[in-house]
Parts: structure tokens; sequence; C-alpha cells
């Protein structure tokens, strides 16, 4: 017993207090690399545009046209309306779809419907786009099976504009507005709805006043994952668009190809600063939230 | 008598379970109703078929004489506490007691009266503002109570809500529960399968098993004549002595037991029938105290155990008979394994079961 209490203080003790050190080093490690030290890198050549080119010099010139010209902001404009409408869409799809699934008694018809939602992922997003390009062009199966049922004589474009990069982009990102919800709505006991109709709730009002609030943090976190992804998006809205609609990605590549190196990494920098502000905002919603449902898990 | 619920031939199944099998009940005003039983006997689904939680199979239910079988429970006059209480973890105290106010758009004074009365009455006054999580277990306990009294409902079901408290804060709770019953006047149905919980609180108990019950009767009556030998066995504890009815007239009963003959005050069956007769440890006198006993033999200690305020003893009769006494300690003396001792008890206190 008395080795053990000399011990304590010892080297053994150093190498358990630190444990978590060698174990944390490679993502930290990756992520500094990565992305913060690209980050310094990108605010450094939007302000020295020809770093790449020879002599440096210090410019806002490239802030200053994006900032300034009202063709930049329109492109800002299509790339928030557009994340916004996916995250839309996605949830008000995504979120029936998670509470059917968690209702499902049979584990095999379970296991069935996630391999259903989950397994487009496994396919890639370039071979899923193009799919969605064959079925919704003019002369594709969707416009054919309208016209054929009479219900419209000249075909609905649904690609090369925002329509088409909307369904494109619901159908790719809406195993990630699922499965966060999914993670939740199961946990919102079968009791507390039945505590609600006892009190004089219908299913509705049951759903409105106990599910939806407590399932509110998978919603939060669900919409914070697609808003993201669409926002950054760049294969799917590029094919789909057929370079008709502008969105900020876009922009990058553009400037990226012309090497317009200072452009190119002011855009990049406005797009992850829209990114977290709108993370932010939603971050404040989910702490009220989760503060309560967290305790409840508890 | 008004009768707040009625229970008219009621059966569930589940599948090819039978859950609850033909039960018919009838639950006065202002009862203080039990339905008490070992787990899987159907008392809960009964009491969430009354609750339109769940719908019977076959049969009818009746709440203030209307029929309300298919009725859900959004539509009923029934409010229930639910045994993990299931407050609403992301309201207050006063919104989870508003709750039910709030959907029939009673006016916000009106609801802040009552849930200021509510809490009031189950003694956590000023709790309105509290979060479910700040709270302990009895005064969820209460919270859970106030959200189901302060609908006023005809009658307030509730589903083993103090099976999750310690024992002590348990004791406290059953006196309390009841004293509140007694304010509020309301009937009361509730479930545990905890018979001295049962015994403590109620004006009448149903005792269900395997889906049917048993009897119903008053705490006294259920411990003091049990009808069959569930119920003797479940409530309490009893020696069983399988027997035949030998003699039944109006000066009492005979039942031969293994060549004894046990007399008992009335039985359910004729001379003749095969019957148990069931006999309470604590009214089988043993030494003196069996000398004017109406059945008295003569038998040997076999075992004595001390259990505090009490000691039981095991006997066997001379006729082979084995019998558990149980008497106060002070009347213990000289007990001791191998004794011979006189056995007796009352006429009146063998209790003949039918079969």
């Amino acid at each position: 017993m008395p080795q053990i209490v000399v011990r304590r203080g010892g080297w053994r003790a150093a190498l358990r207090r630190y444990a978590h050190v060698p174990l944390l080093t490679p993502a930290v490690g990756l992520t500094v690399a990565v992305f913060w030290v690209c980050m310094a890198v990108l605010v450094v050549m939007s302000v020295y545009p020809f770093l790449a080119a020879g002599t440096p010099r210090l410019t806002l010139a490239a802030w200053q046209r994006l900032l300034g010209d009202p063709y930049y902001w329109g492109v800002i404009g299509t790339t928030l309306r557009l994340a916004f409408v996916v995250t839309a869409l996605a949830l008000v799809l995504g979120y029936p779809a998670a509470y059917a699934i968690s209702k499902i008694q049979r584990p095999g018809w379970a296991l069935a419907a996630y391999v259903v939602l989950f397994a487009p992922i496994l396919v890639s997003v370039v071979v899923r786009t193009y799919g969605w390009l064959l079925l919704l062009s003019n002369t594709g199966v969707v416009n054919y099976l309208l016209r054929a049922a009479g219900l419209i004589r000249e075909p609905i474009p649904l690609i090369f504009n925002e329509t088409g990069i909307v369904i494109a982009m619901v159908h790719i990102l809406l195993p990630f507005m699922v499965f966060p919800i999914l993670s939740v709505v199961g946990q919102v006991g079968g009791d507390l709805k039945e505590a609600a109709m006892d009190l004089g709730a219908n299913r509705w009002v049951t759903f409105r006043r106990i599910t939806l609030p407590l399932t509110a943090p998978g919603v939060i976190s669900g919409c914070q994952i697609v808003f993201t992804l669409t926002i950054s998006a760049f294969v799917t809205p590029f094919l789909m668009g057929g370079g008709r609609v502008q969105i900020l990605s876009g922009l990058i590549y553009r400037d990226m190809e012309a090497v317009n190196l200072g452009f190119a990494s002011v855009v990049a920098l406005v797009l992850l600063a829209l990114a977290v502000a709108i993370l932010a905002a939603s971050n404040v919603l989910t702490r009220r939230t989760y503060r309560r449902a967290e305790v409840e898990r508890a | 008598m008004d009768v707040d619920v009625e229970l008219r031939e009621v059966s569930k199944h589940f599948g090819t379970v039978v859950a609850v099998d033909r039960v018919s009940l009838a639950i006065r005003r202002g009862e203080f109703f039990s339905l008490l039983g070992p787990s899987g006997c159907g008392k809960t689904t009964t009491l969430r078929m009354i609750g339109g939680l769940e719908f019977p199979t076959a049969g009818e239910i009746l709440l203030r004489g209307a029929v309300v079988t298919d009725l859900p429970a959004y539509r009923r006059a029934t409010n229930m506490v639910f045994q993990h209480l299931a407050l609403f973890p992301h309201l207050t105290v006063f919104e989870n007691i508003a709750f039910g106010l709030r959907l029939r758009r009673e006016a916000p004074d009106a609801i802040a009266r009552k849930v200021d009365q509510v809490l009031q009455l189950v003694d956590l006054p000023g709790y309105g503002g509290r979060e479910i999580h700040q709270l302990s277990g009895g005064q969820k306990q209460r919270v859970a109570i106030a959200r189901a009294l302060v609908n006023e409902p005809a009658v307030l079901l509730l589903d083993e809500p103090l099976g999750s408290l310690d024992l002590k804060l348990r004791l406290a709770m059953q006196t309390e529960l009841k004293a509140l019953q007694h304010r509020v006047g309301t009937t009361f149905i509730y479930v545990t399968h905890d018979q001295g919980e049962a015994l403590t609180m109620s004006d009448r108990i149903a005792v269900m098993n395997l889906g049917r019950v048993e009897q119903v009767a008053t705490s006294q009556e259920i411990y003091a004549r049990p009808q069959t030998r569930f119920v003797a066995g479940f409530i309490g504890e009893a020696n069983f002595l399988d027997g035949r009815v030998v003699h039944a007239g109006p000066d009492g009963v005979l039942v031969a037991v293994d060549g004894l003959r046990v007399r008992a005050e009335t039985a359910p069956a004729p001379a003749g029938a095969a019957v148990t007769l069931s006999v309470r440890p604590e009214h089988v006198k043993l030494g003196a105290a069996a000398d004017a006993a109406a059945n008295r033999w003569t038998g040997r200690v076999e075992e004595v155990t001390f259990m505090g305020a009490v000691v039981r003893a095991r006997v066997v009769l001379d006729g082979g008979v084995r019998l558990v006494a149980e008497l106060h300690n002070d009347a213990a003396a000289g007990l001791t394994p191998g004794a011979a001792v006189a056995v007796g008890w009352a006429a009146g206190h063998s209790v003949v079961l039918a079969g």
C-alpha cells in the first residue's frame, strides 16, 4: 500500500494525467496545419494578391471589388437564398421521415428504412447529380411524364436554374437532416405523449407542444449541417446550374482558374464569415433549447 | 350511492394474451379505490382503459353514467398520474400544471389562480417558476399530482405513482395522498402491487390476478375474510390447510384436515365439498394462550425466528400438519425447538375458501 501512495505523484501519474495528449495530437495537428494555416494564407493572400506572382504589395482592392459591386452582393444573396431554401425543404421532408423511422417496430424494417435512406450517401455526388440532370432535363423522365399526363404542354425548365440546384441538393443532403433528428426523436418518451393526451391534447397539439420542442436540438443540428454543406457546395450547383446560377463557391472556382488568387481568397473568407455568422446565430437558439432537453435525458 | 366509474365485462386482449378478462367493477363517487395485484395481473391495463389510453377488446366502460368505452384520453374527464410521472422536461412547474387548463382555453388569470391553489394544496407554494430538473423526487411527485388534479377530473387515476420513491418518503406520501383525497373529495383509482400501500390508503380494494378480479371489498374485509386462496396469500400471510367440509349448519362448520376436525364459523360450500382453510399466522396461539380456543391440538416447536417485535414459530401438530405462528416476543418466552406446545385458534379465524 505505501508504495502506491509514494508513486501517486510520480511519473506514472504524470503519464496518466497527460494520456489524452497523444490521442489528441493527430486531430489537432491536422486541423491546425490544414485549416488554420490555410486560413492564415488566405487572409494574407486577400491583401497581398500578387504574392504568387512576385513583389508583394498591400492592397484592399480585392475586398473593395467584391463589397463595392452590386453584382457580387447578388451572388451572396443567391448563395444564402439557396442555402435557406434547401435547408427548409430538407427539414420539411426529413422530419416526417425521421419520425416515421423511429416508429418502426420491427428491427428488419427499421434496417431496411436506414438502408434506403442512407445508401445514396455511398454514391458519388457527381453521379447523383448527373442522375438528376437526366431526370429533370427538358427531354427527361419528369417532363415526359408531366406531358404524358397532360398537365403541361411545354417542358418546365428544371435544370440550369435554381430549381434544379434545390432539387438535387435536397436529395443529396436529406440524410444529414434525418440522422440528427432521428437520434433525438426516439428519446421522446411515449409516456410524455400519453400525459399530454391525458391532459386534453389531441395528436397534433401533442406533437406541437411536446414532441417538436423536445426534438428541437436535433432539428437545429440537422439544419446547421445542411446549411453549411449547401452554402459551401460546389459540384452540384455547378452542374445543375449549368453556369447560369452564380454562387460564391462558383466565384472561387472561376477566379482560381483565372489565377486571380487575391479575389478568390476574399470570396472564400466571405463565405466562411457567412457560415460562421449563421452557425453562431443558431447556436444561441440551440443553447436555449438544449438546456432543458439535455437535462431531461440525464 | 353515485357510481363514478363502471366497468361491464371489460376484456382486453393483446394478440393471444388476455390481459384483462371480463372485469366488472362499480367505483363510487369520492371513493379511494385500489386495484391491487402482482405485476402482469392486468391492473394497469384496466386503469389505462378507464383513462382512455387503451381500449377494451370487449365490454363497456361508463363514466358518471355515460358510455366512454371508445373515447380517447383527451375527451375524457379523467386525469392520470403516471408511474414515471411523465412531467414535461421543457416546461416549468407552472407550465406543466397549466398545460391542461391552457388547452381548455381558460382565462390567464383563472389559470394563474388555479395553479397557485393547487400548488398550495400539494404543499409546494411558490414553486411555479422552477424547472422540473430542479425538483427532488418527492416534489416531482407532487407536481405530477397537481398537474392532474388542477383539471378537476371526475376521477383521478394513479398508476403506482409512489413506486420510484424510497421507503420513508413513500410512507409519508401515502398518508399525504389519503389526506389530499379526503380534502378534495375526488374519486381516486389507485394501482399498486404493494398490499401494505393498498390497505393503508383504500376505502375499497379490488384484488386482481391473471386478468380477473378475485375480490372487491374494504381493507378490513379483504384481510379478515379473503374469498380465494390467492387473496388470502397475497394480502398478508396465511397457513393453508386443504380439507373437506364434513358438517355445515347454523351452529358452525366442521372441516376435516388430515384427521383433524377444524371448526369454522361459515363456509361458502356445502358438506362434502373440498375446501381450503386459511389461518393467519398471528391468529395461531401457542401454549396457555391456546387454552380457550375452539380449535386446540398439541404439537411440537420446530423452529423459532426472532424478528424484532414479533417472533415466528414453526410448529408441527401431532397429526403431521405444519403451521406458522406469529406472536409478540413477550409471549414467546420458553419456546424452544423440540418443546411440546399447545396450538390453537378461534373458530372465527379459520377462513374457509372455496376450492
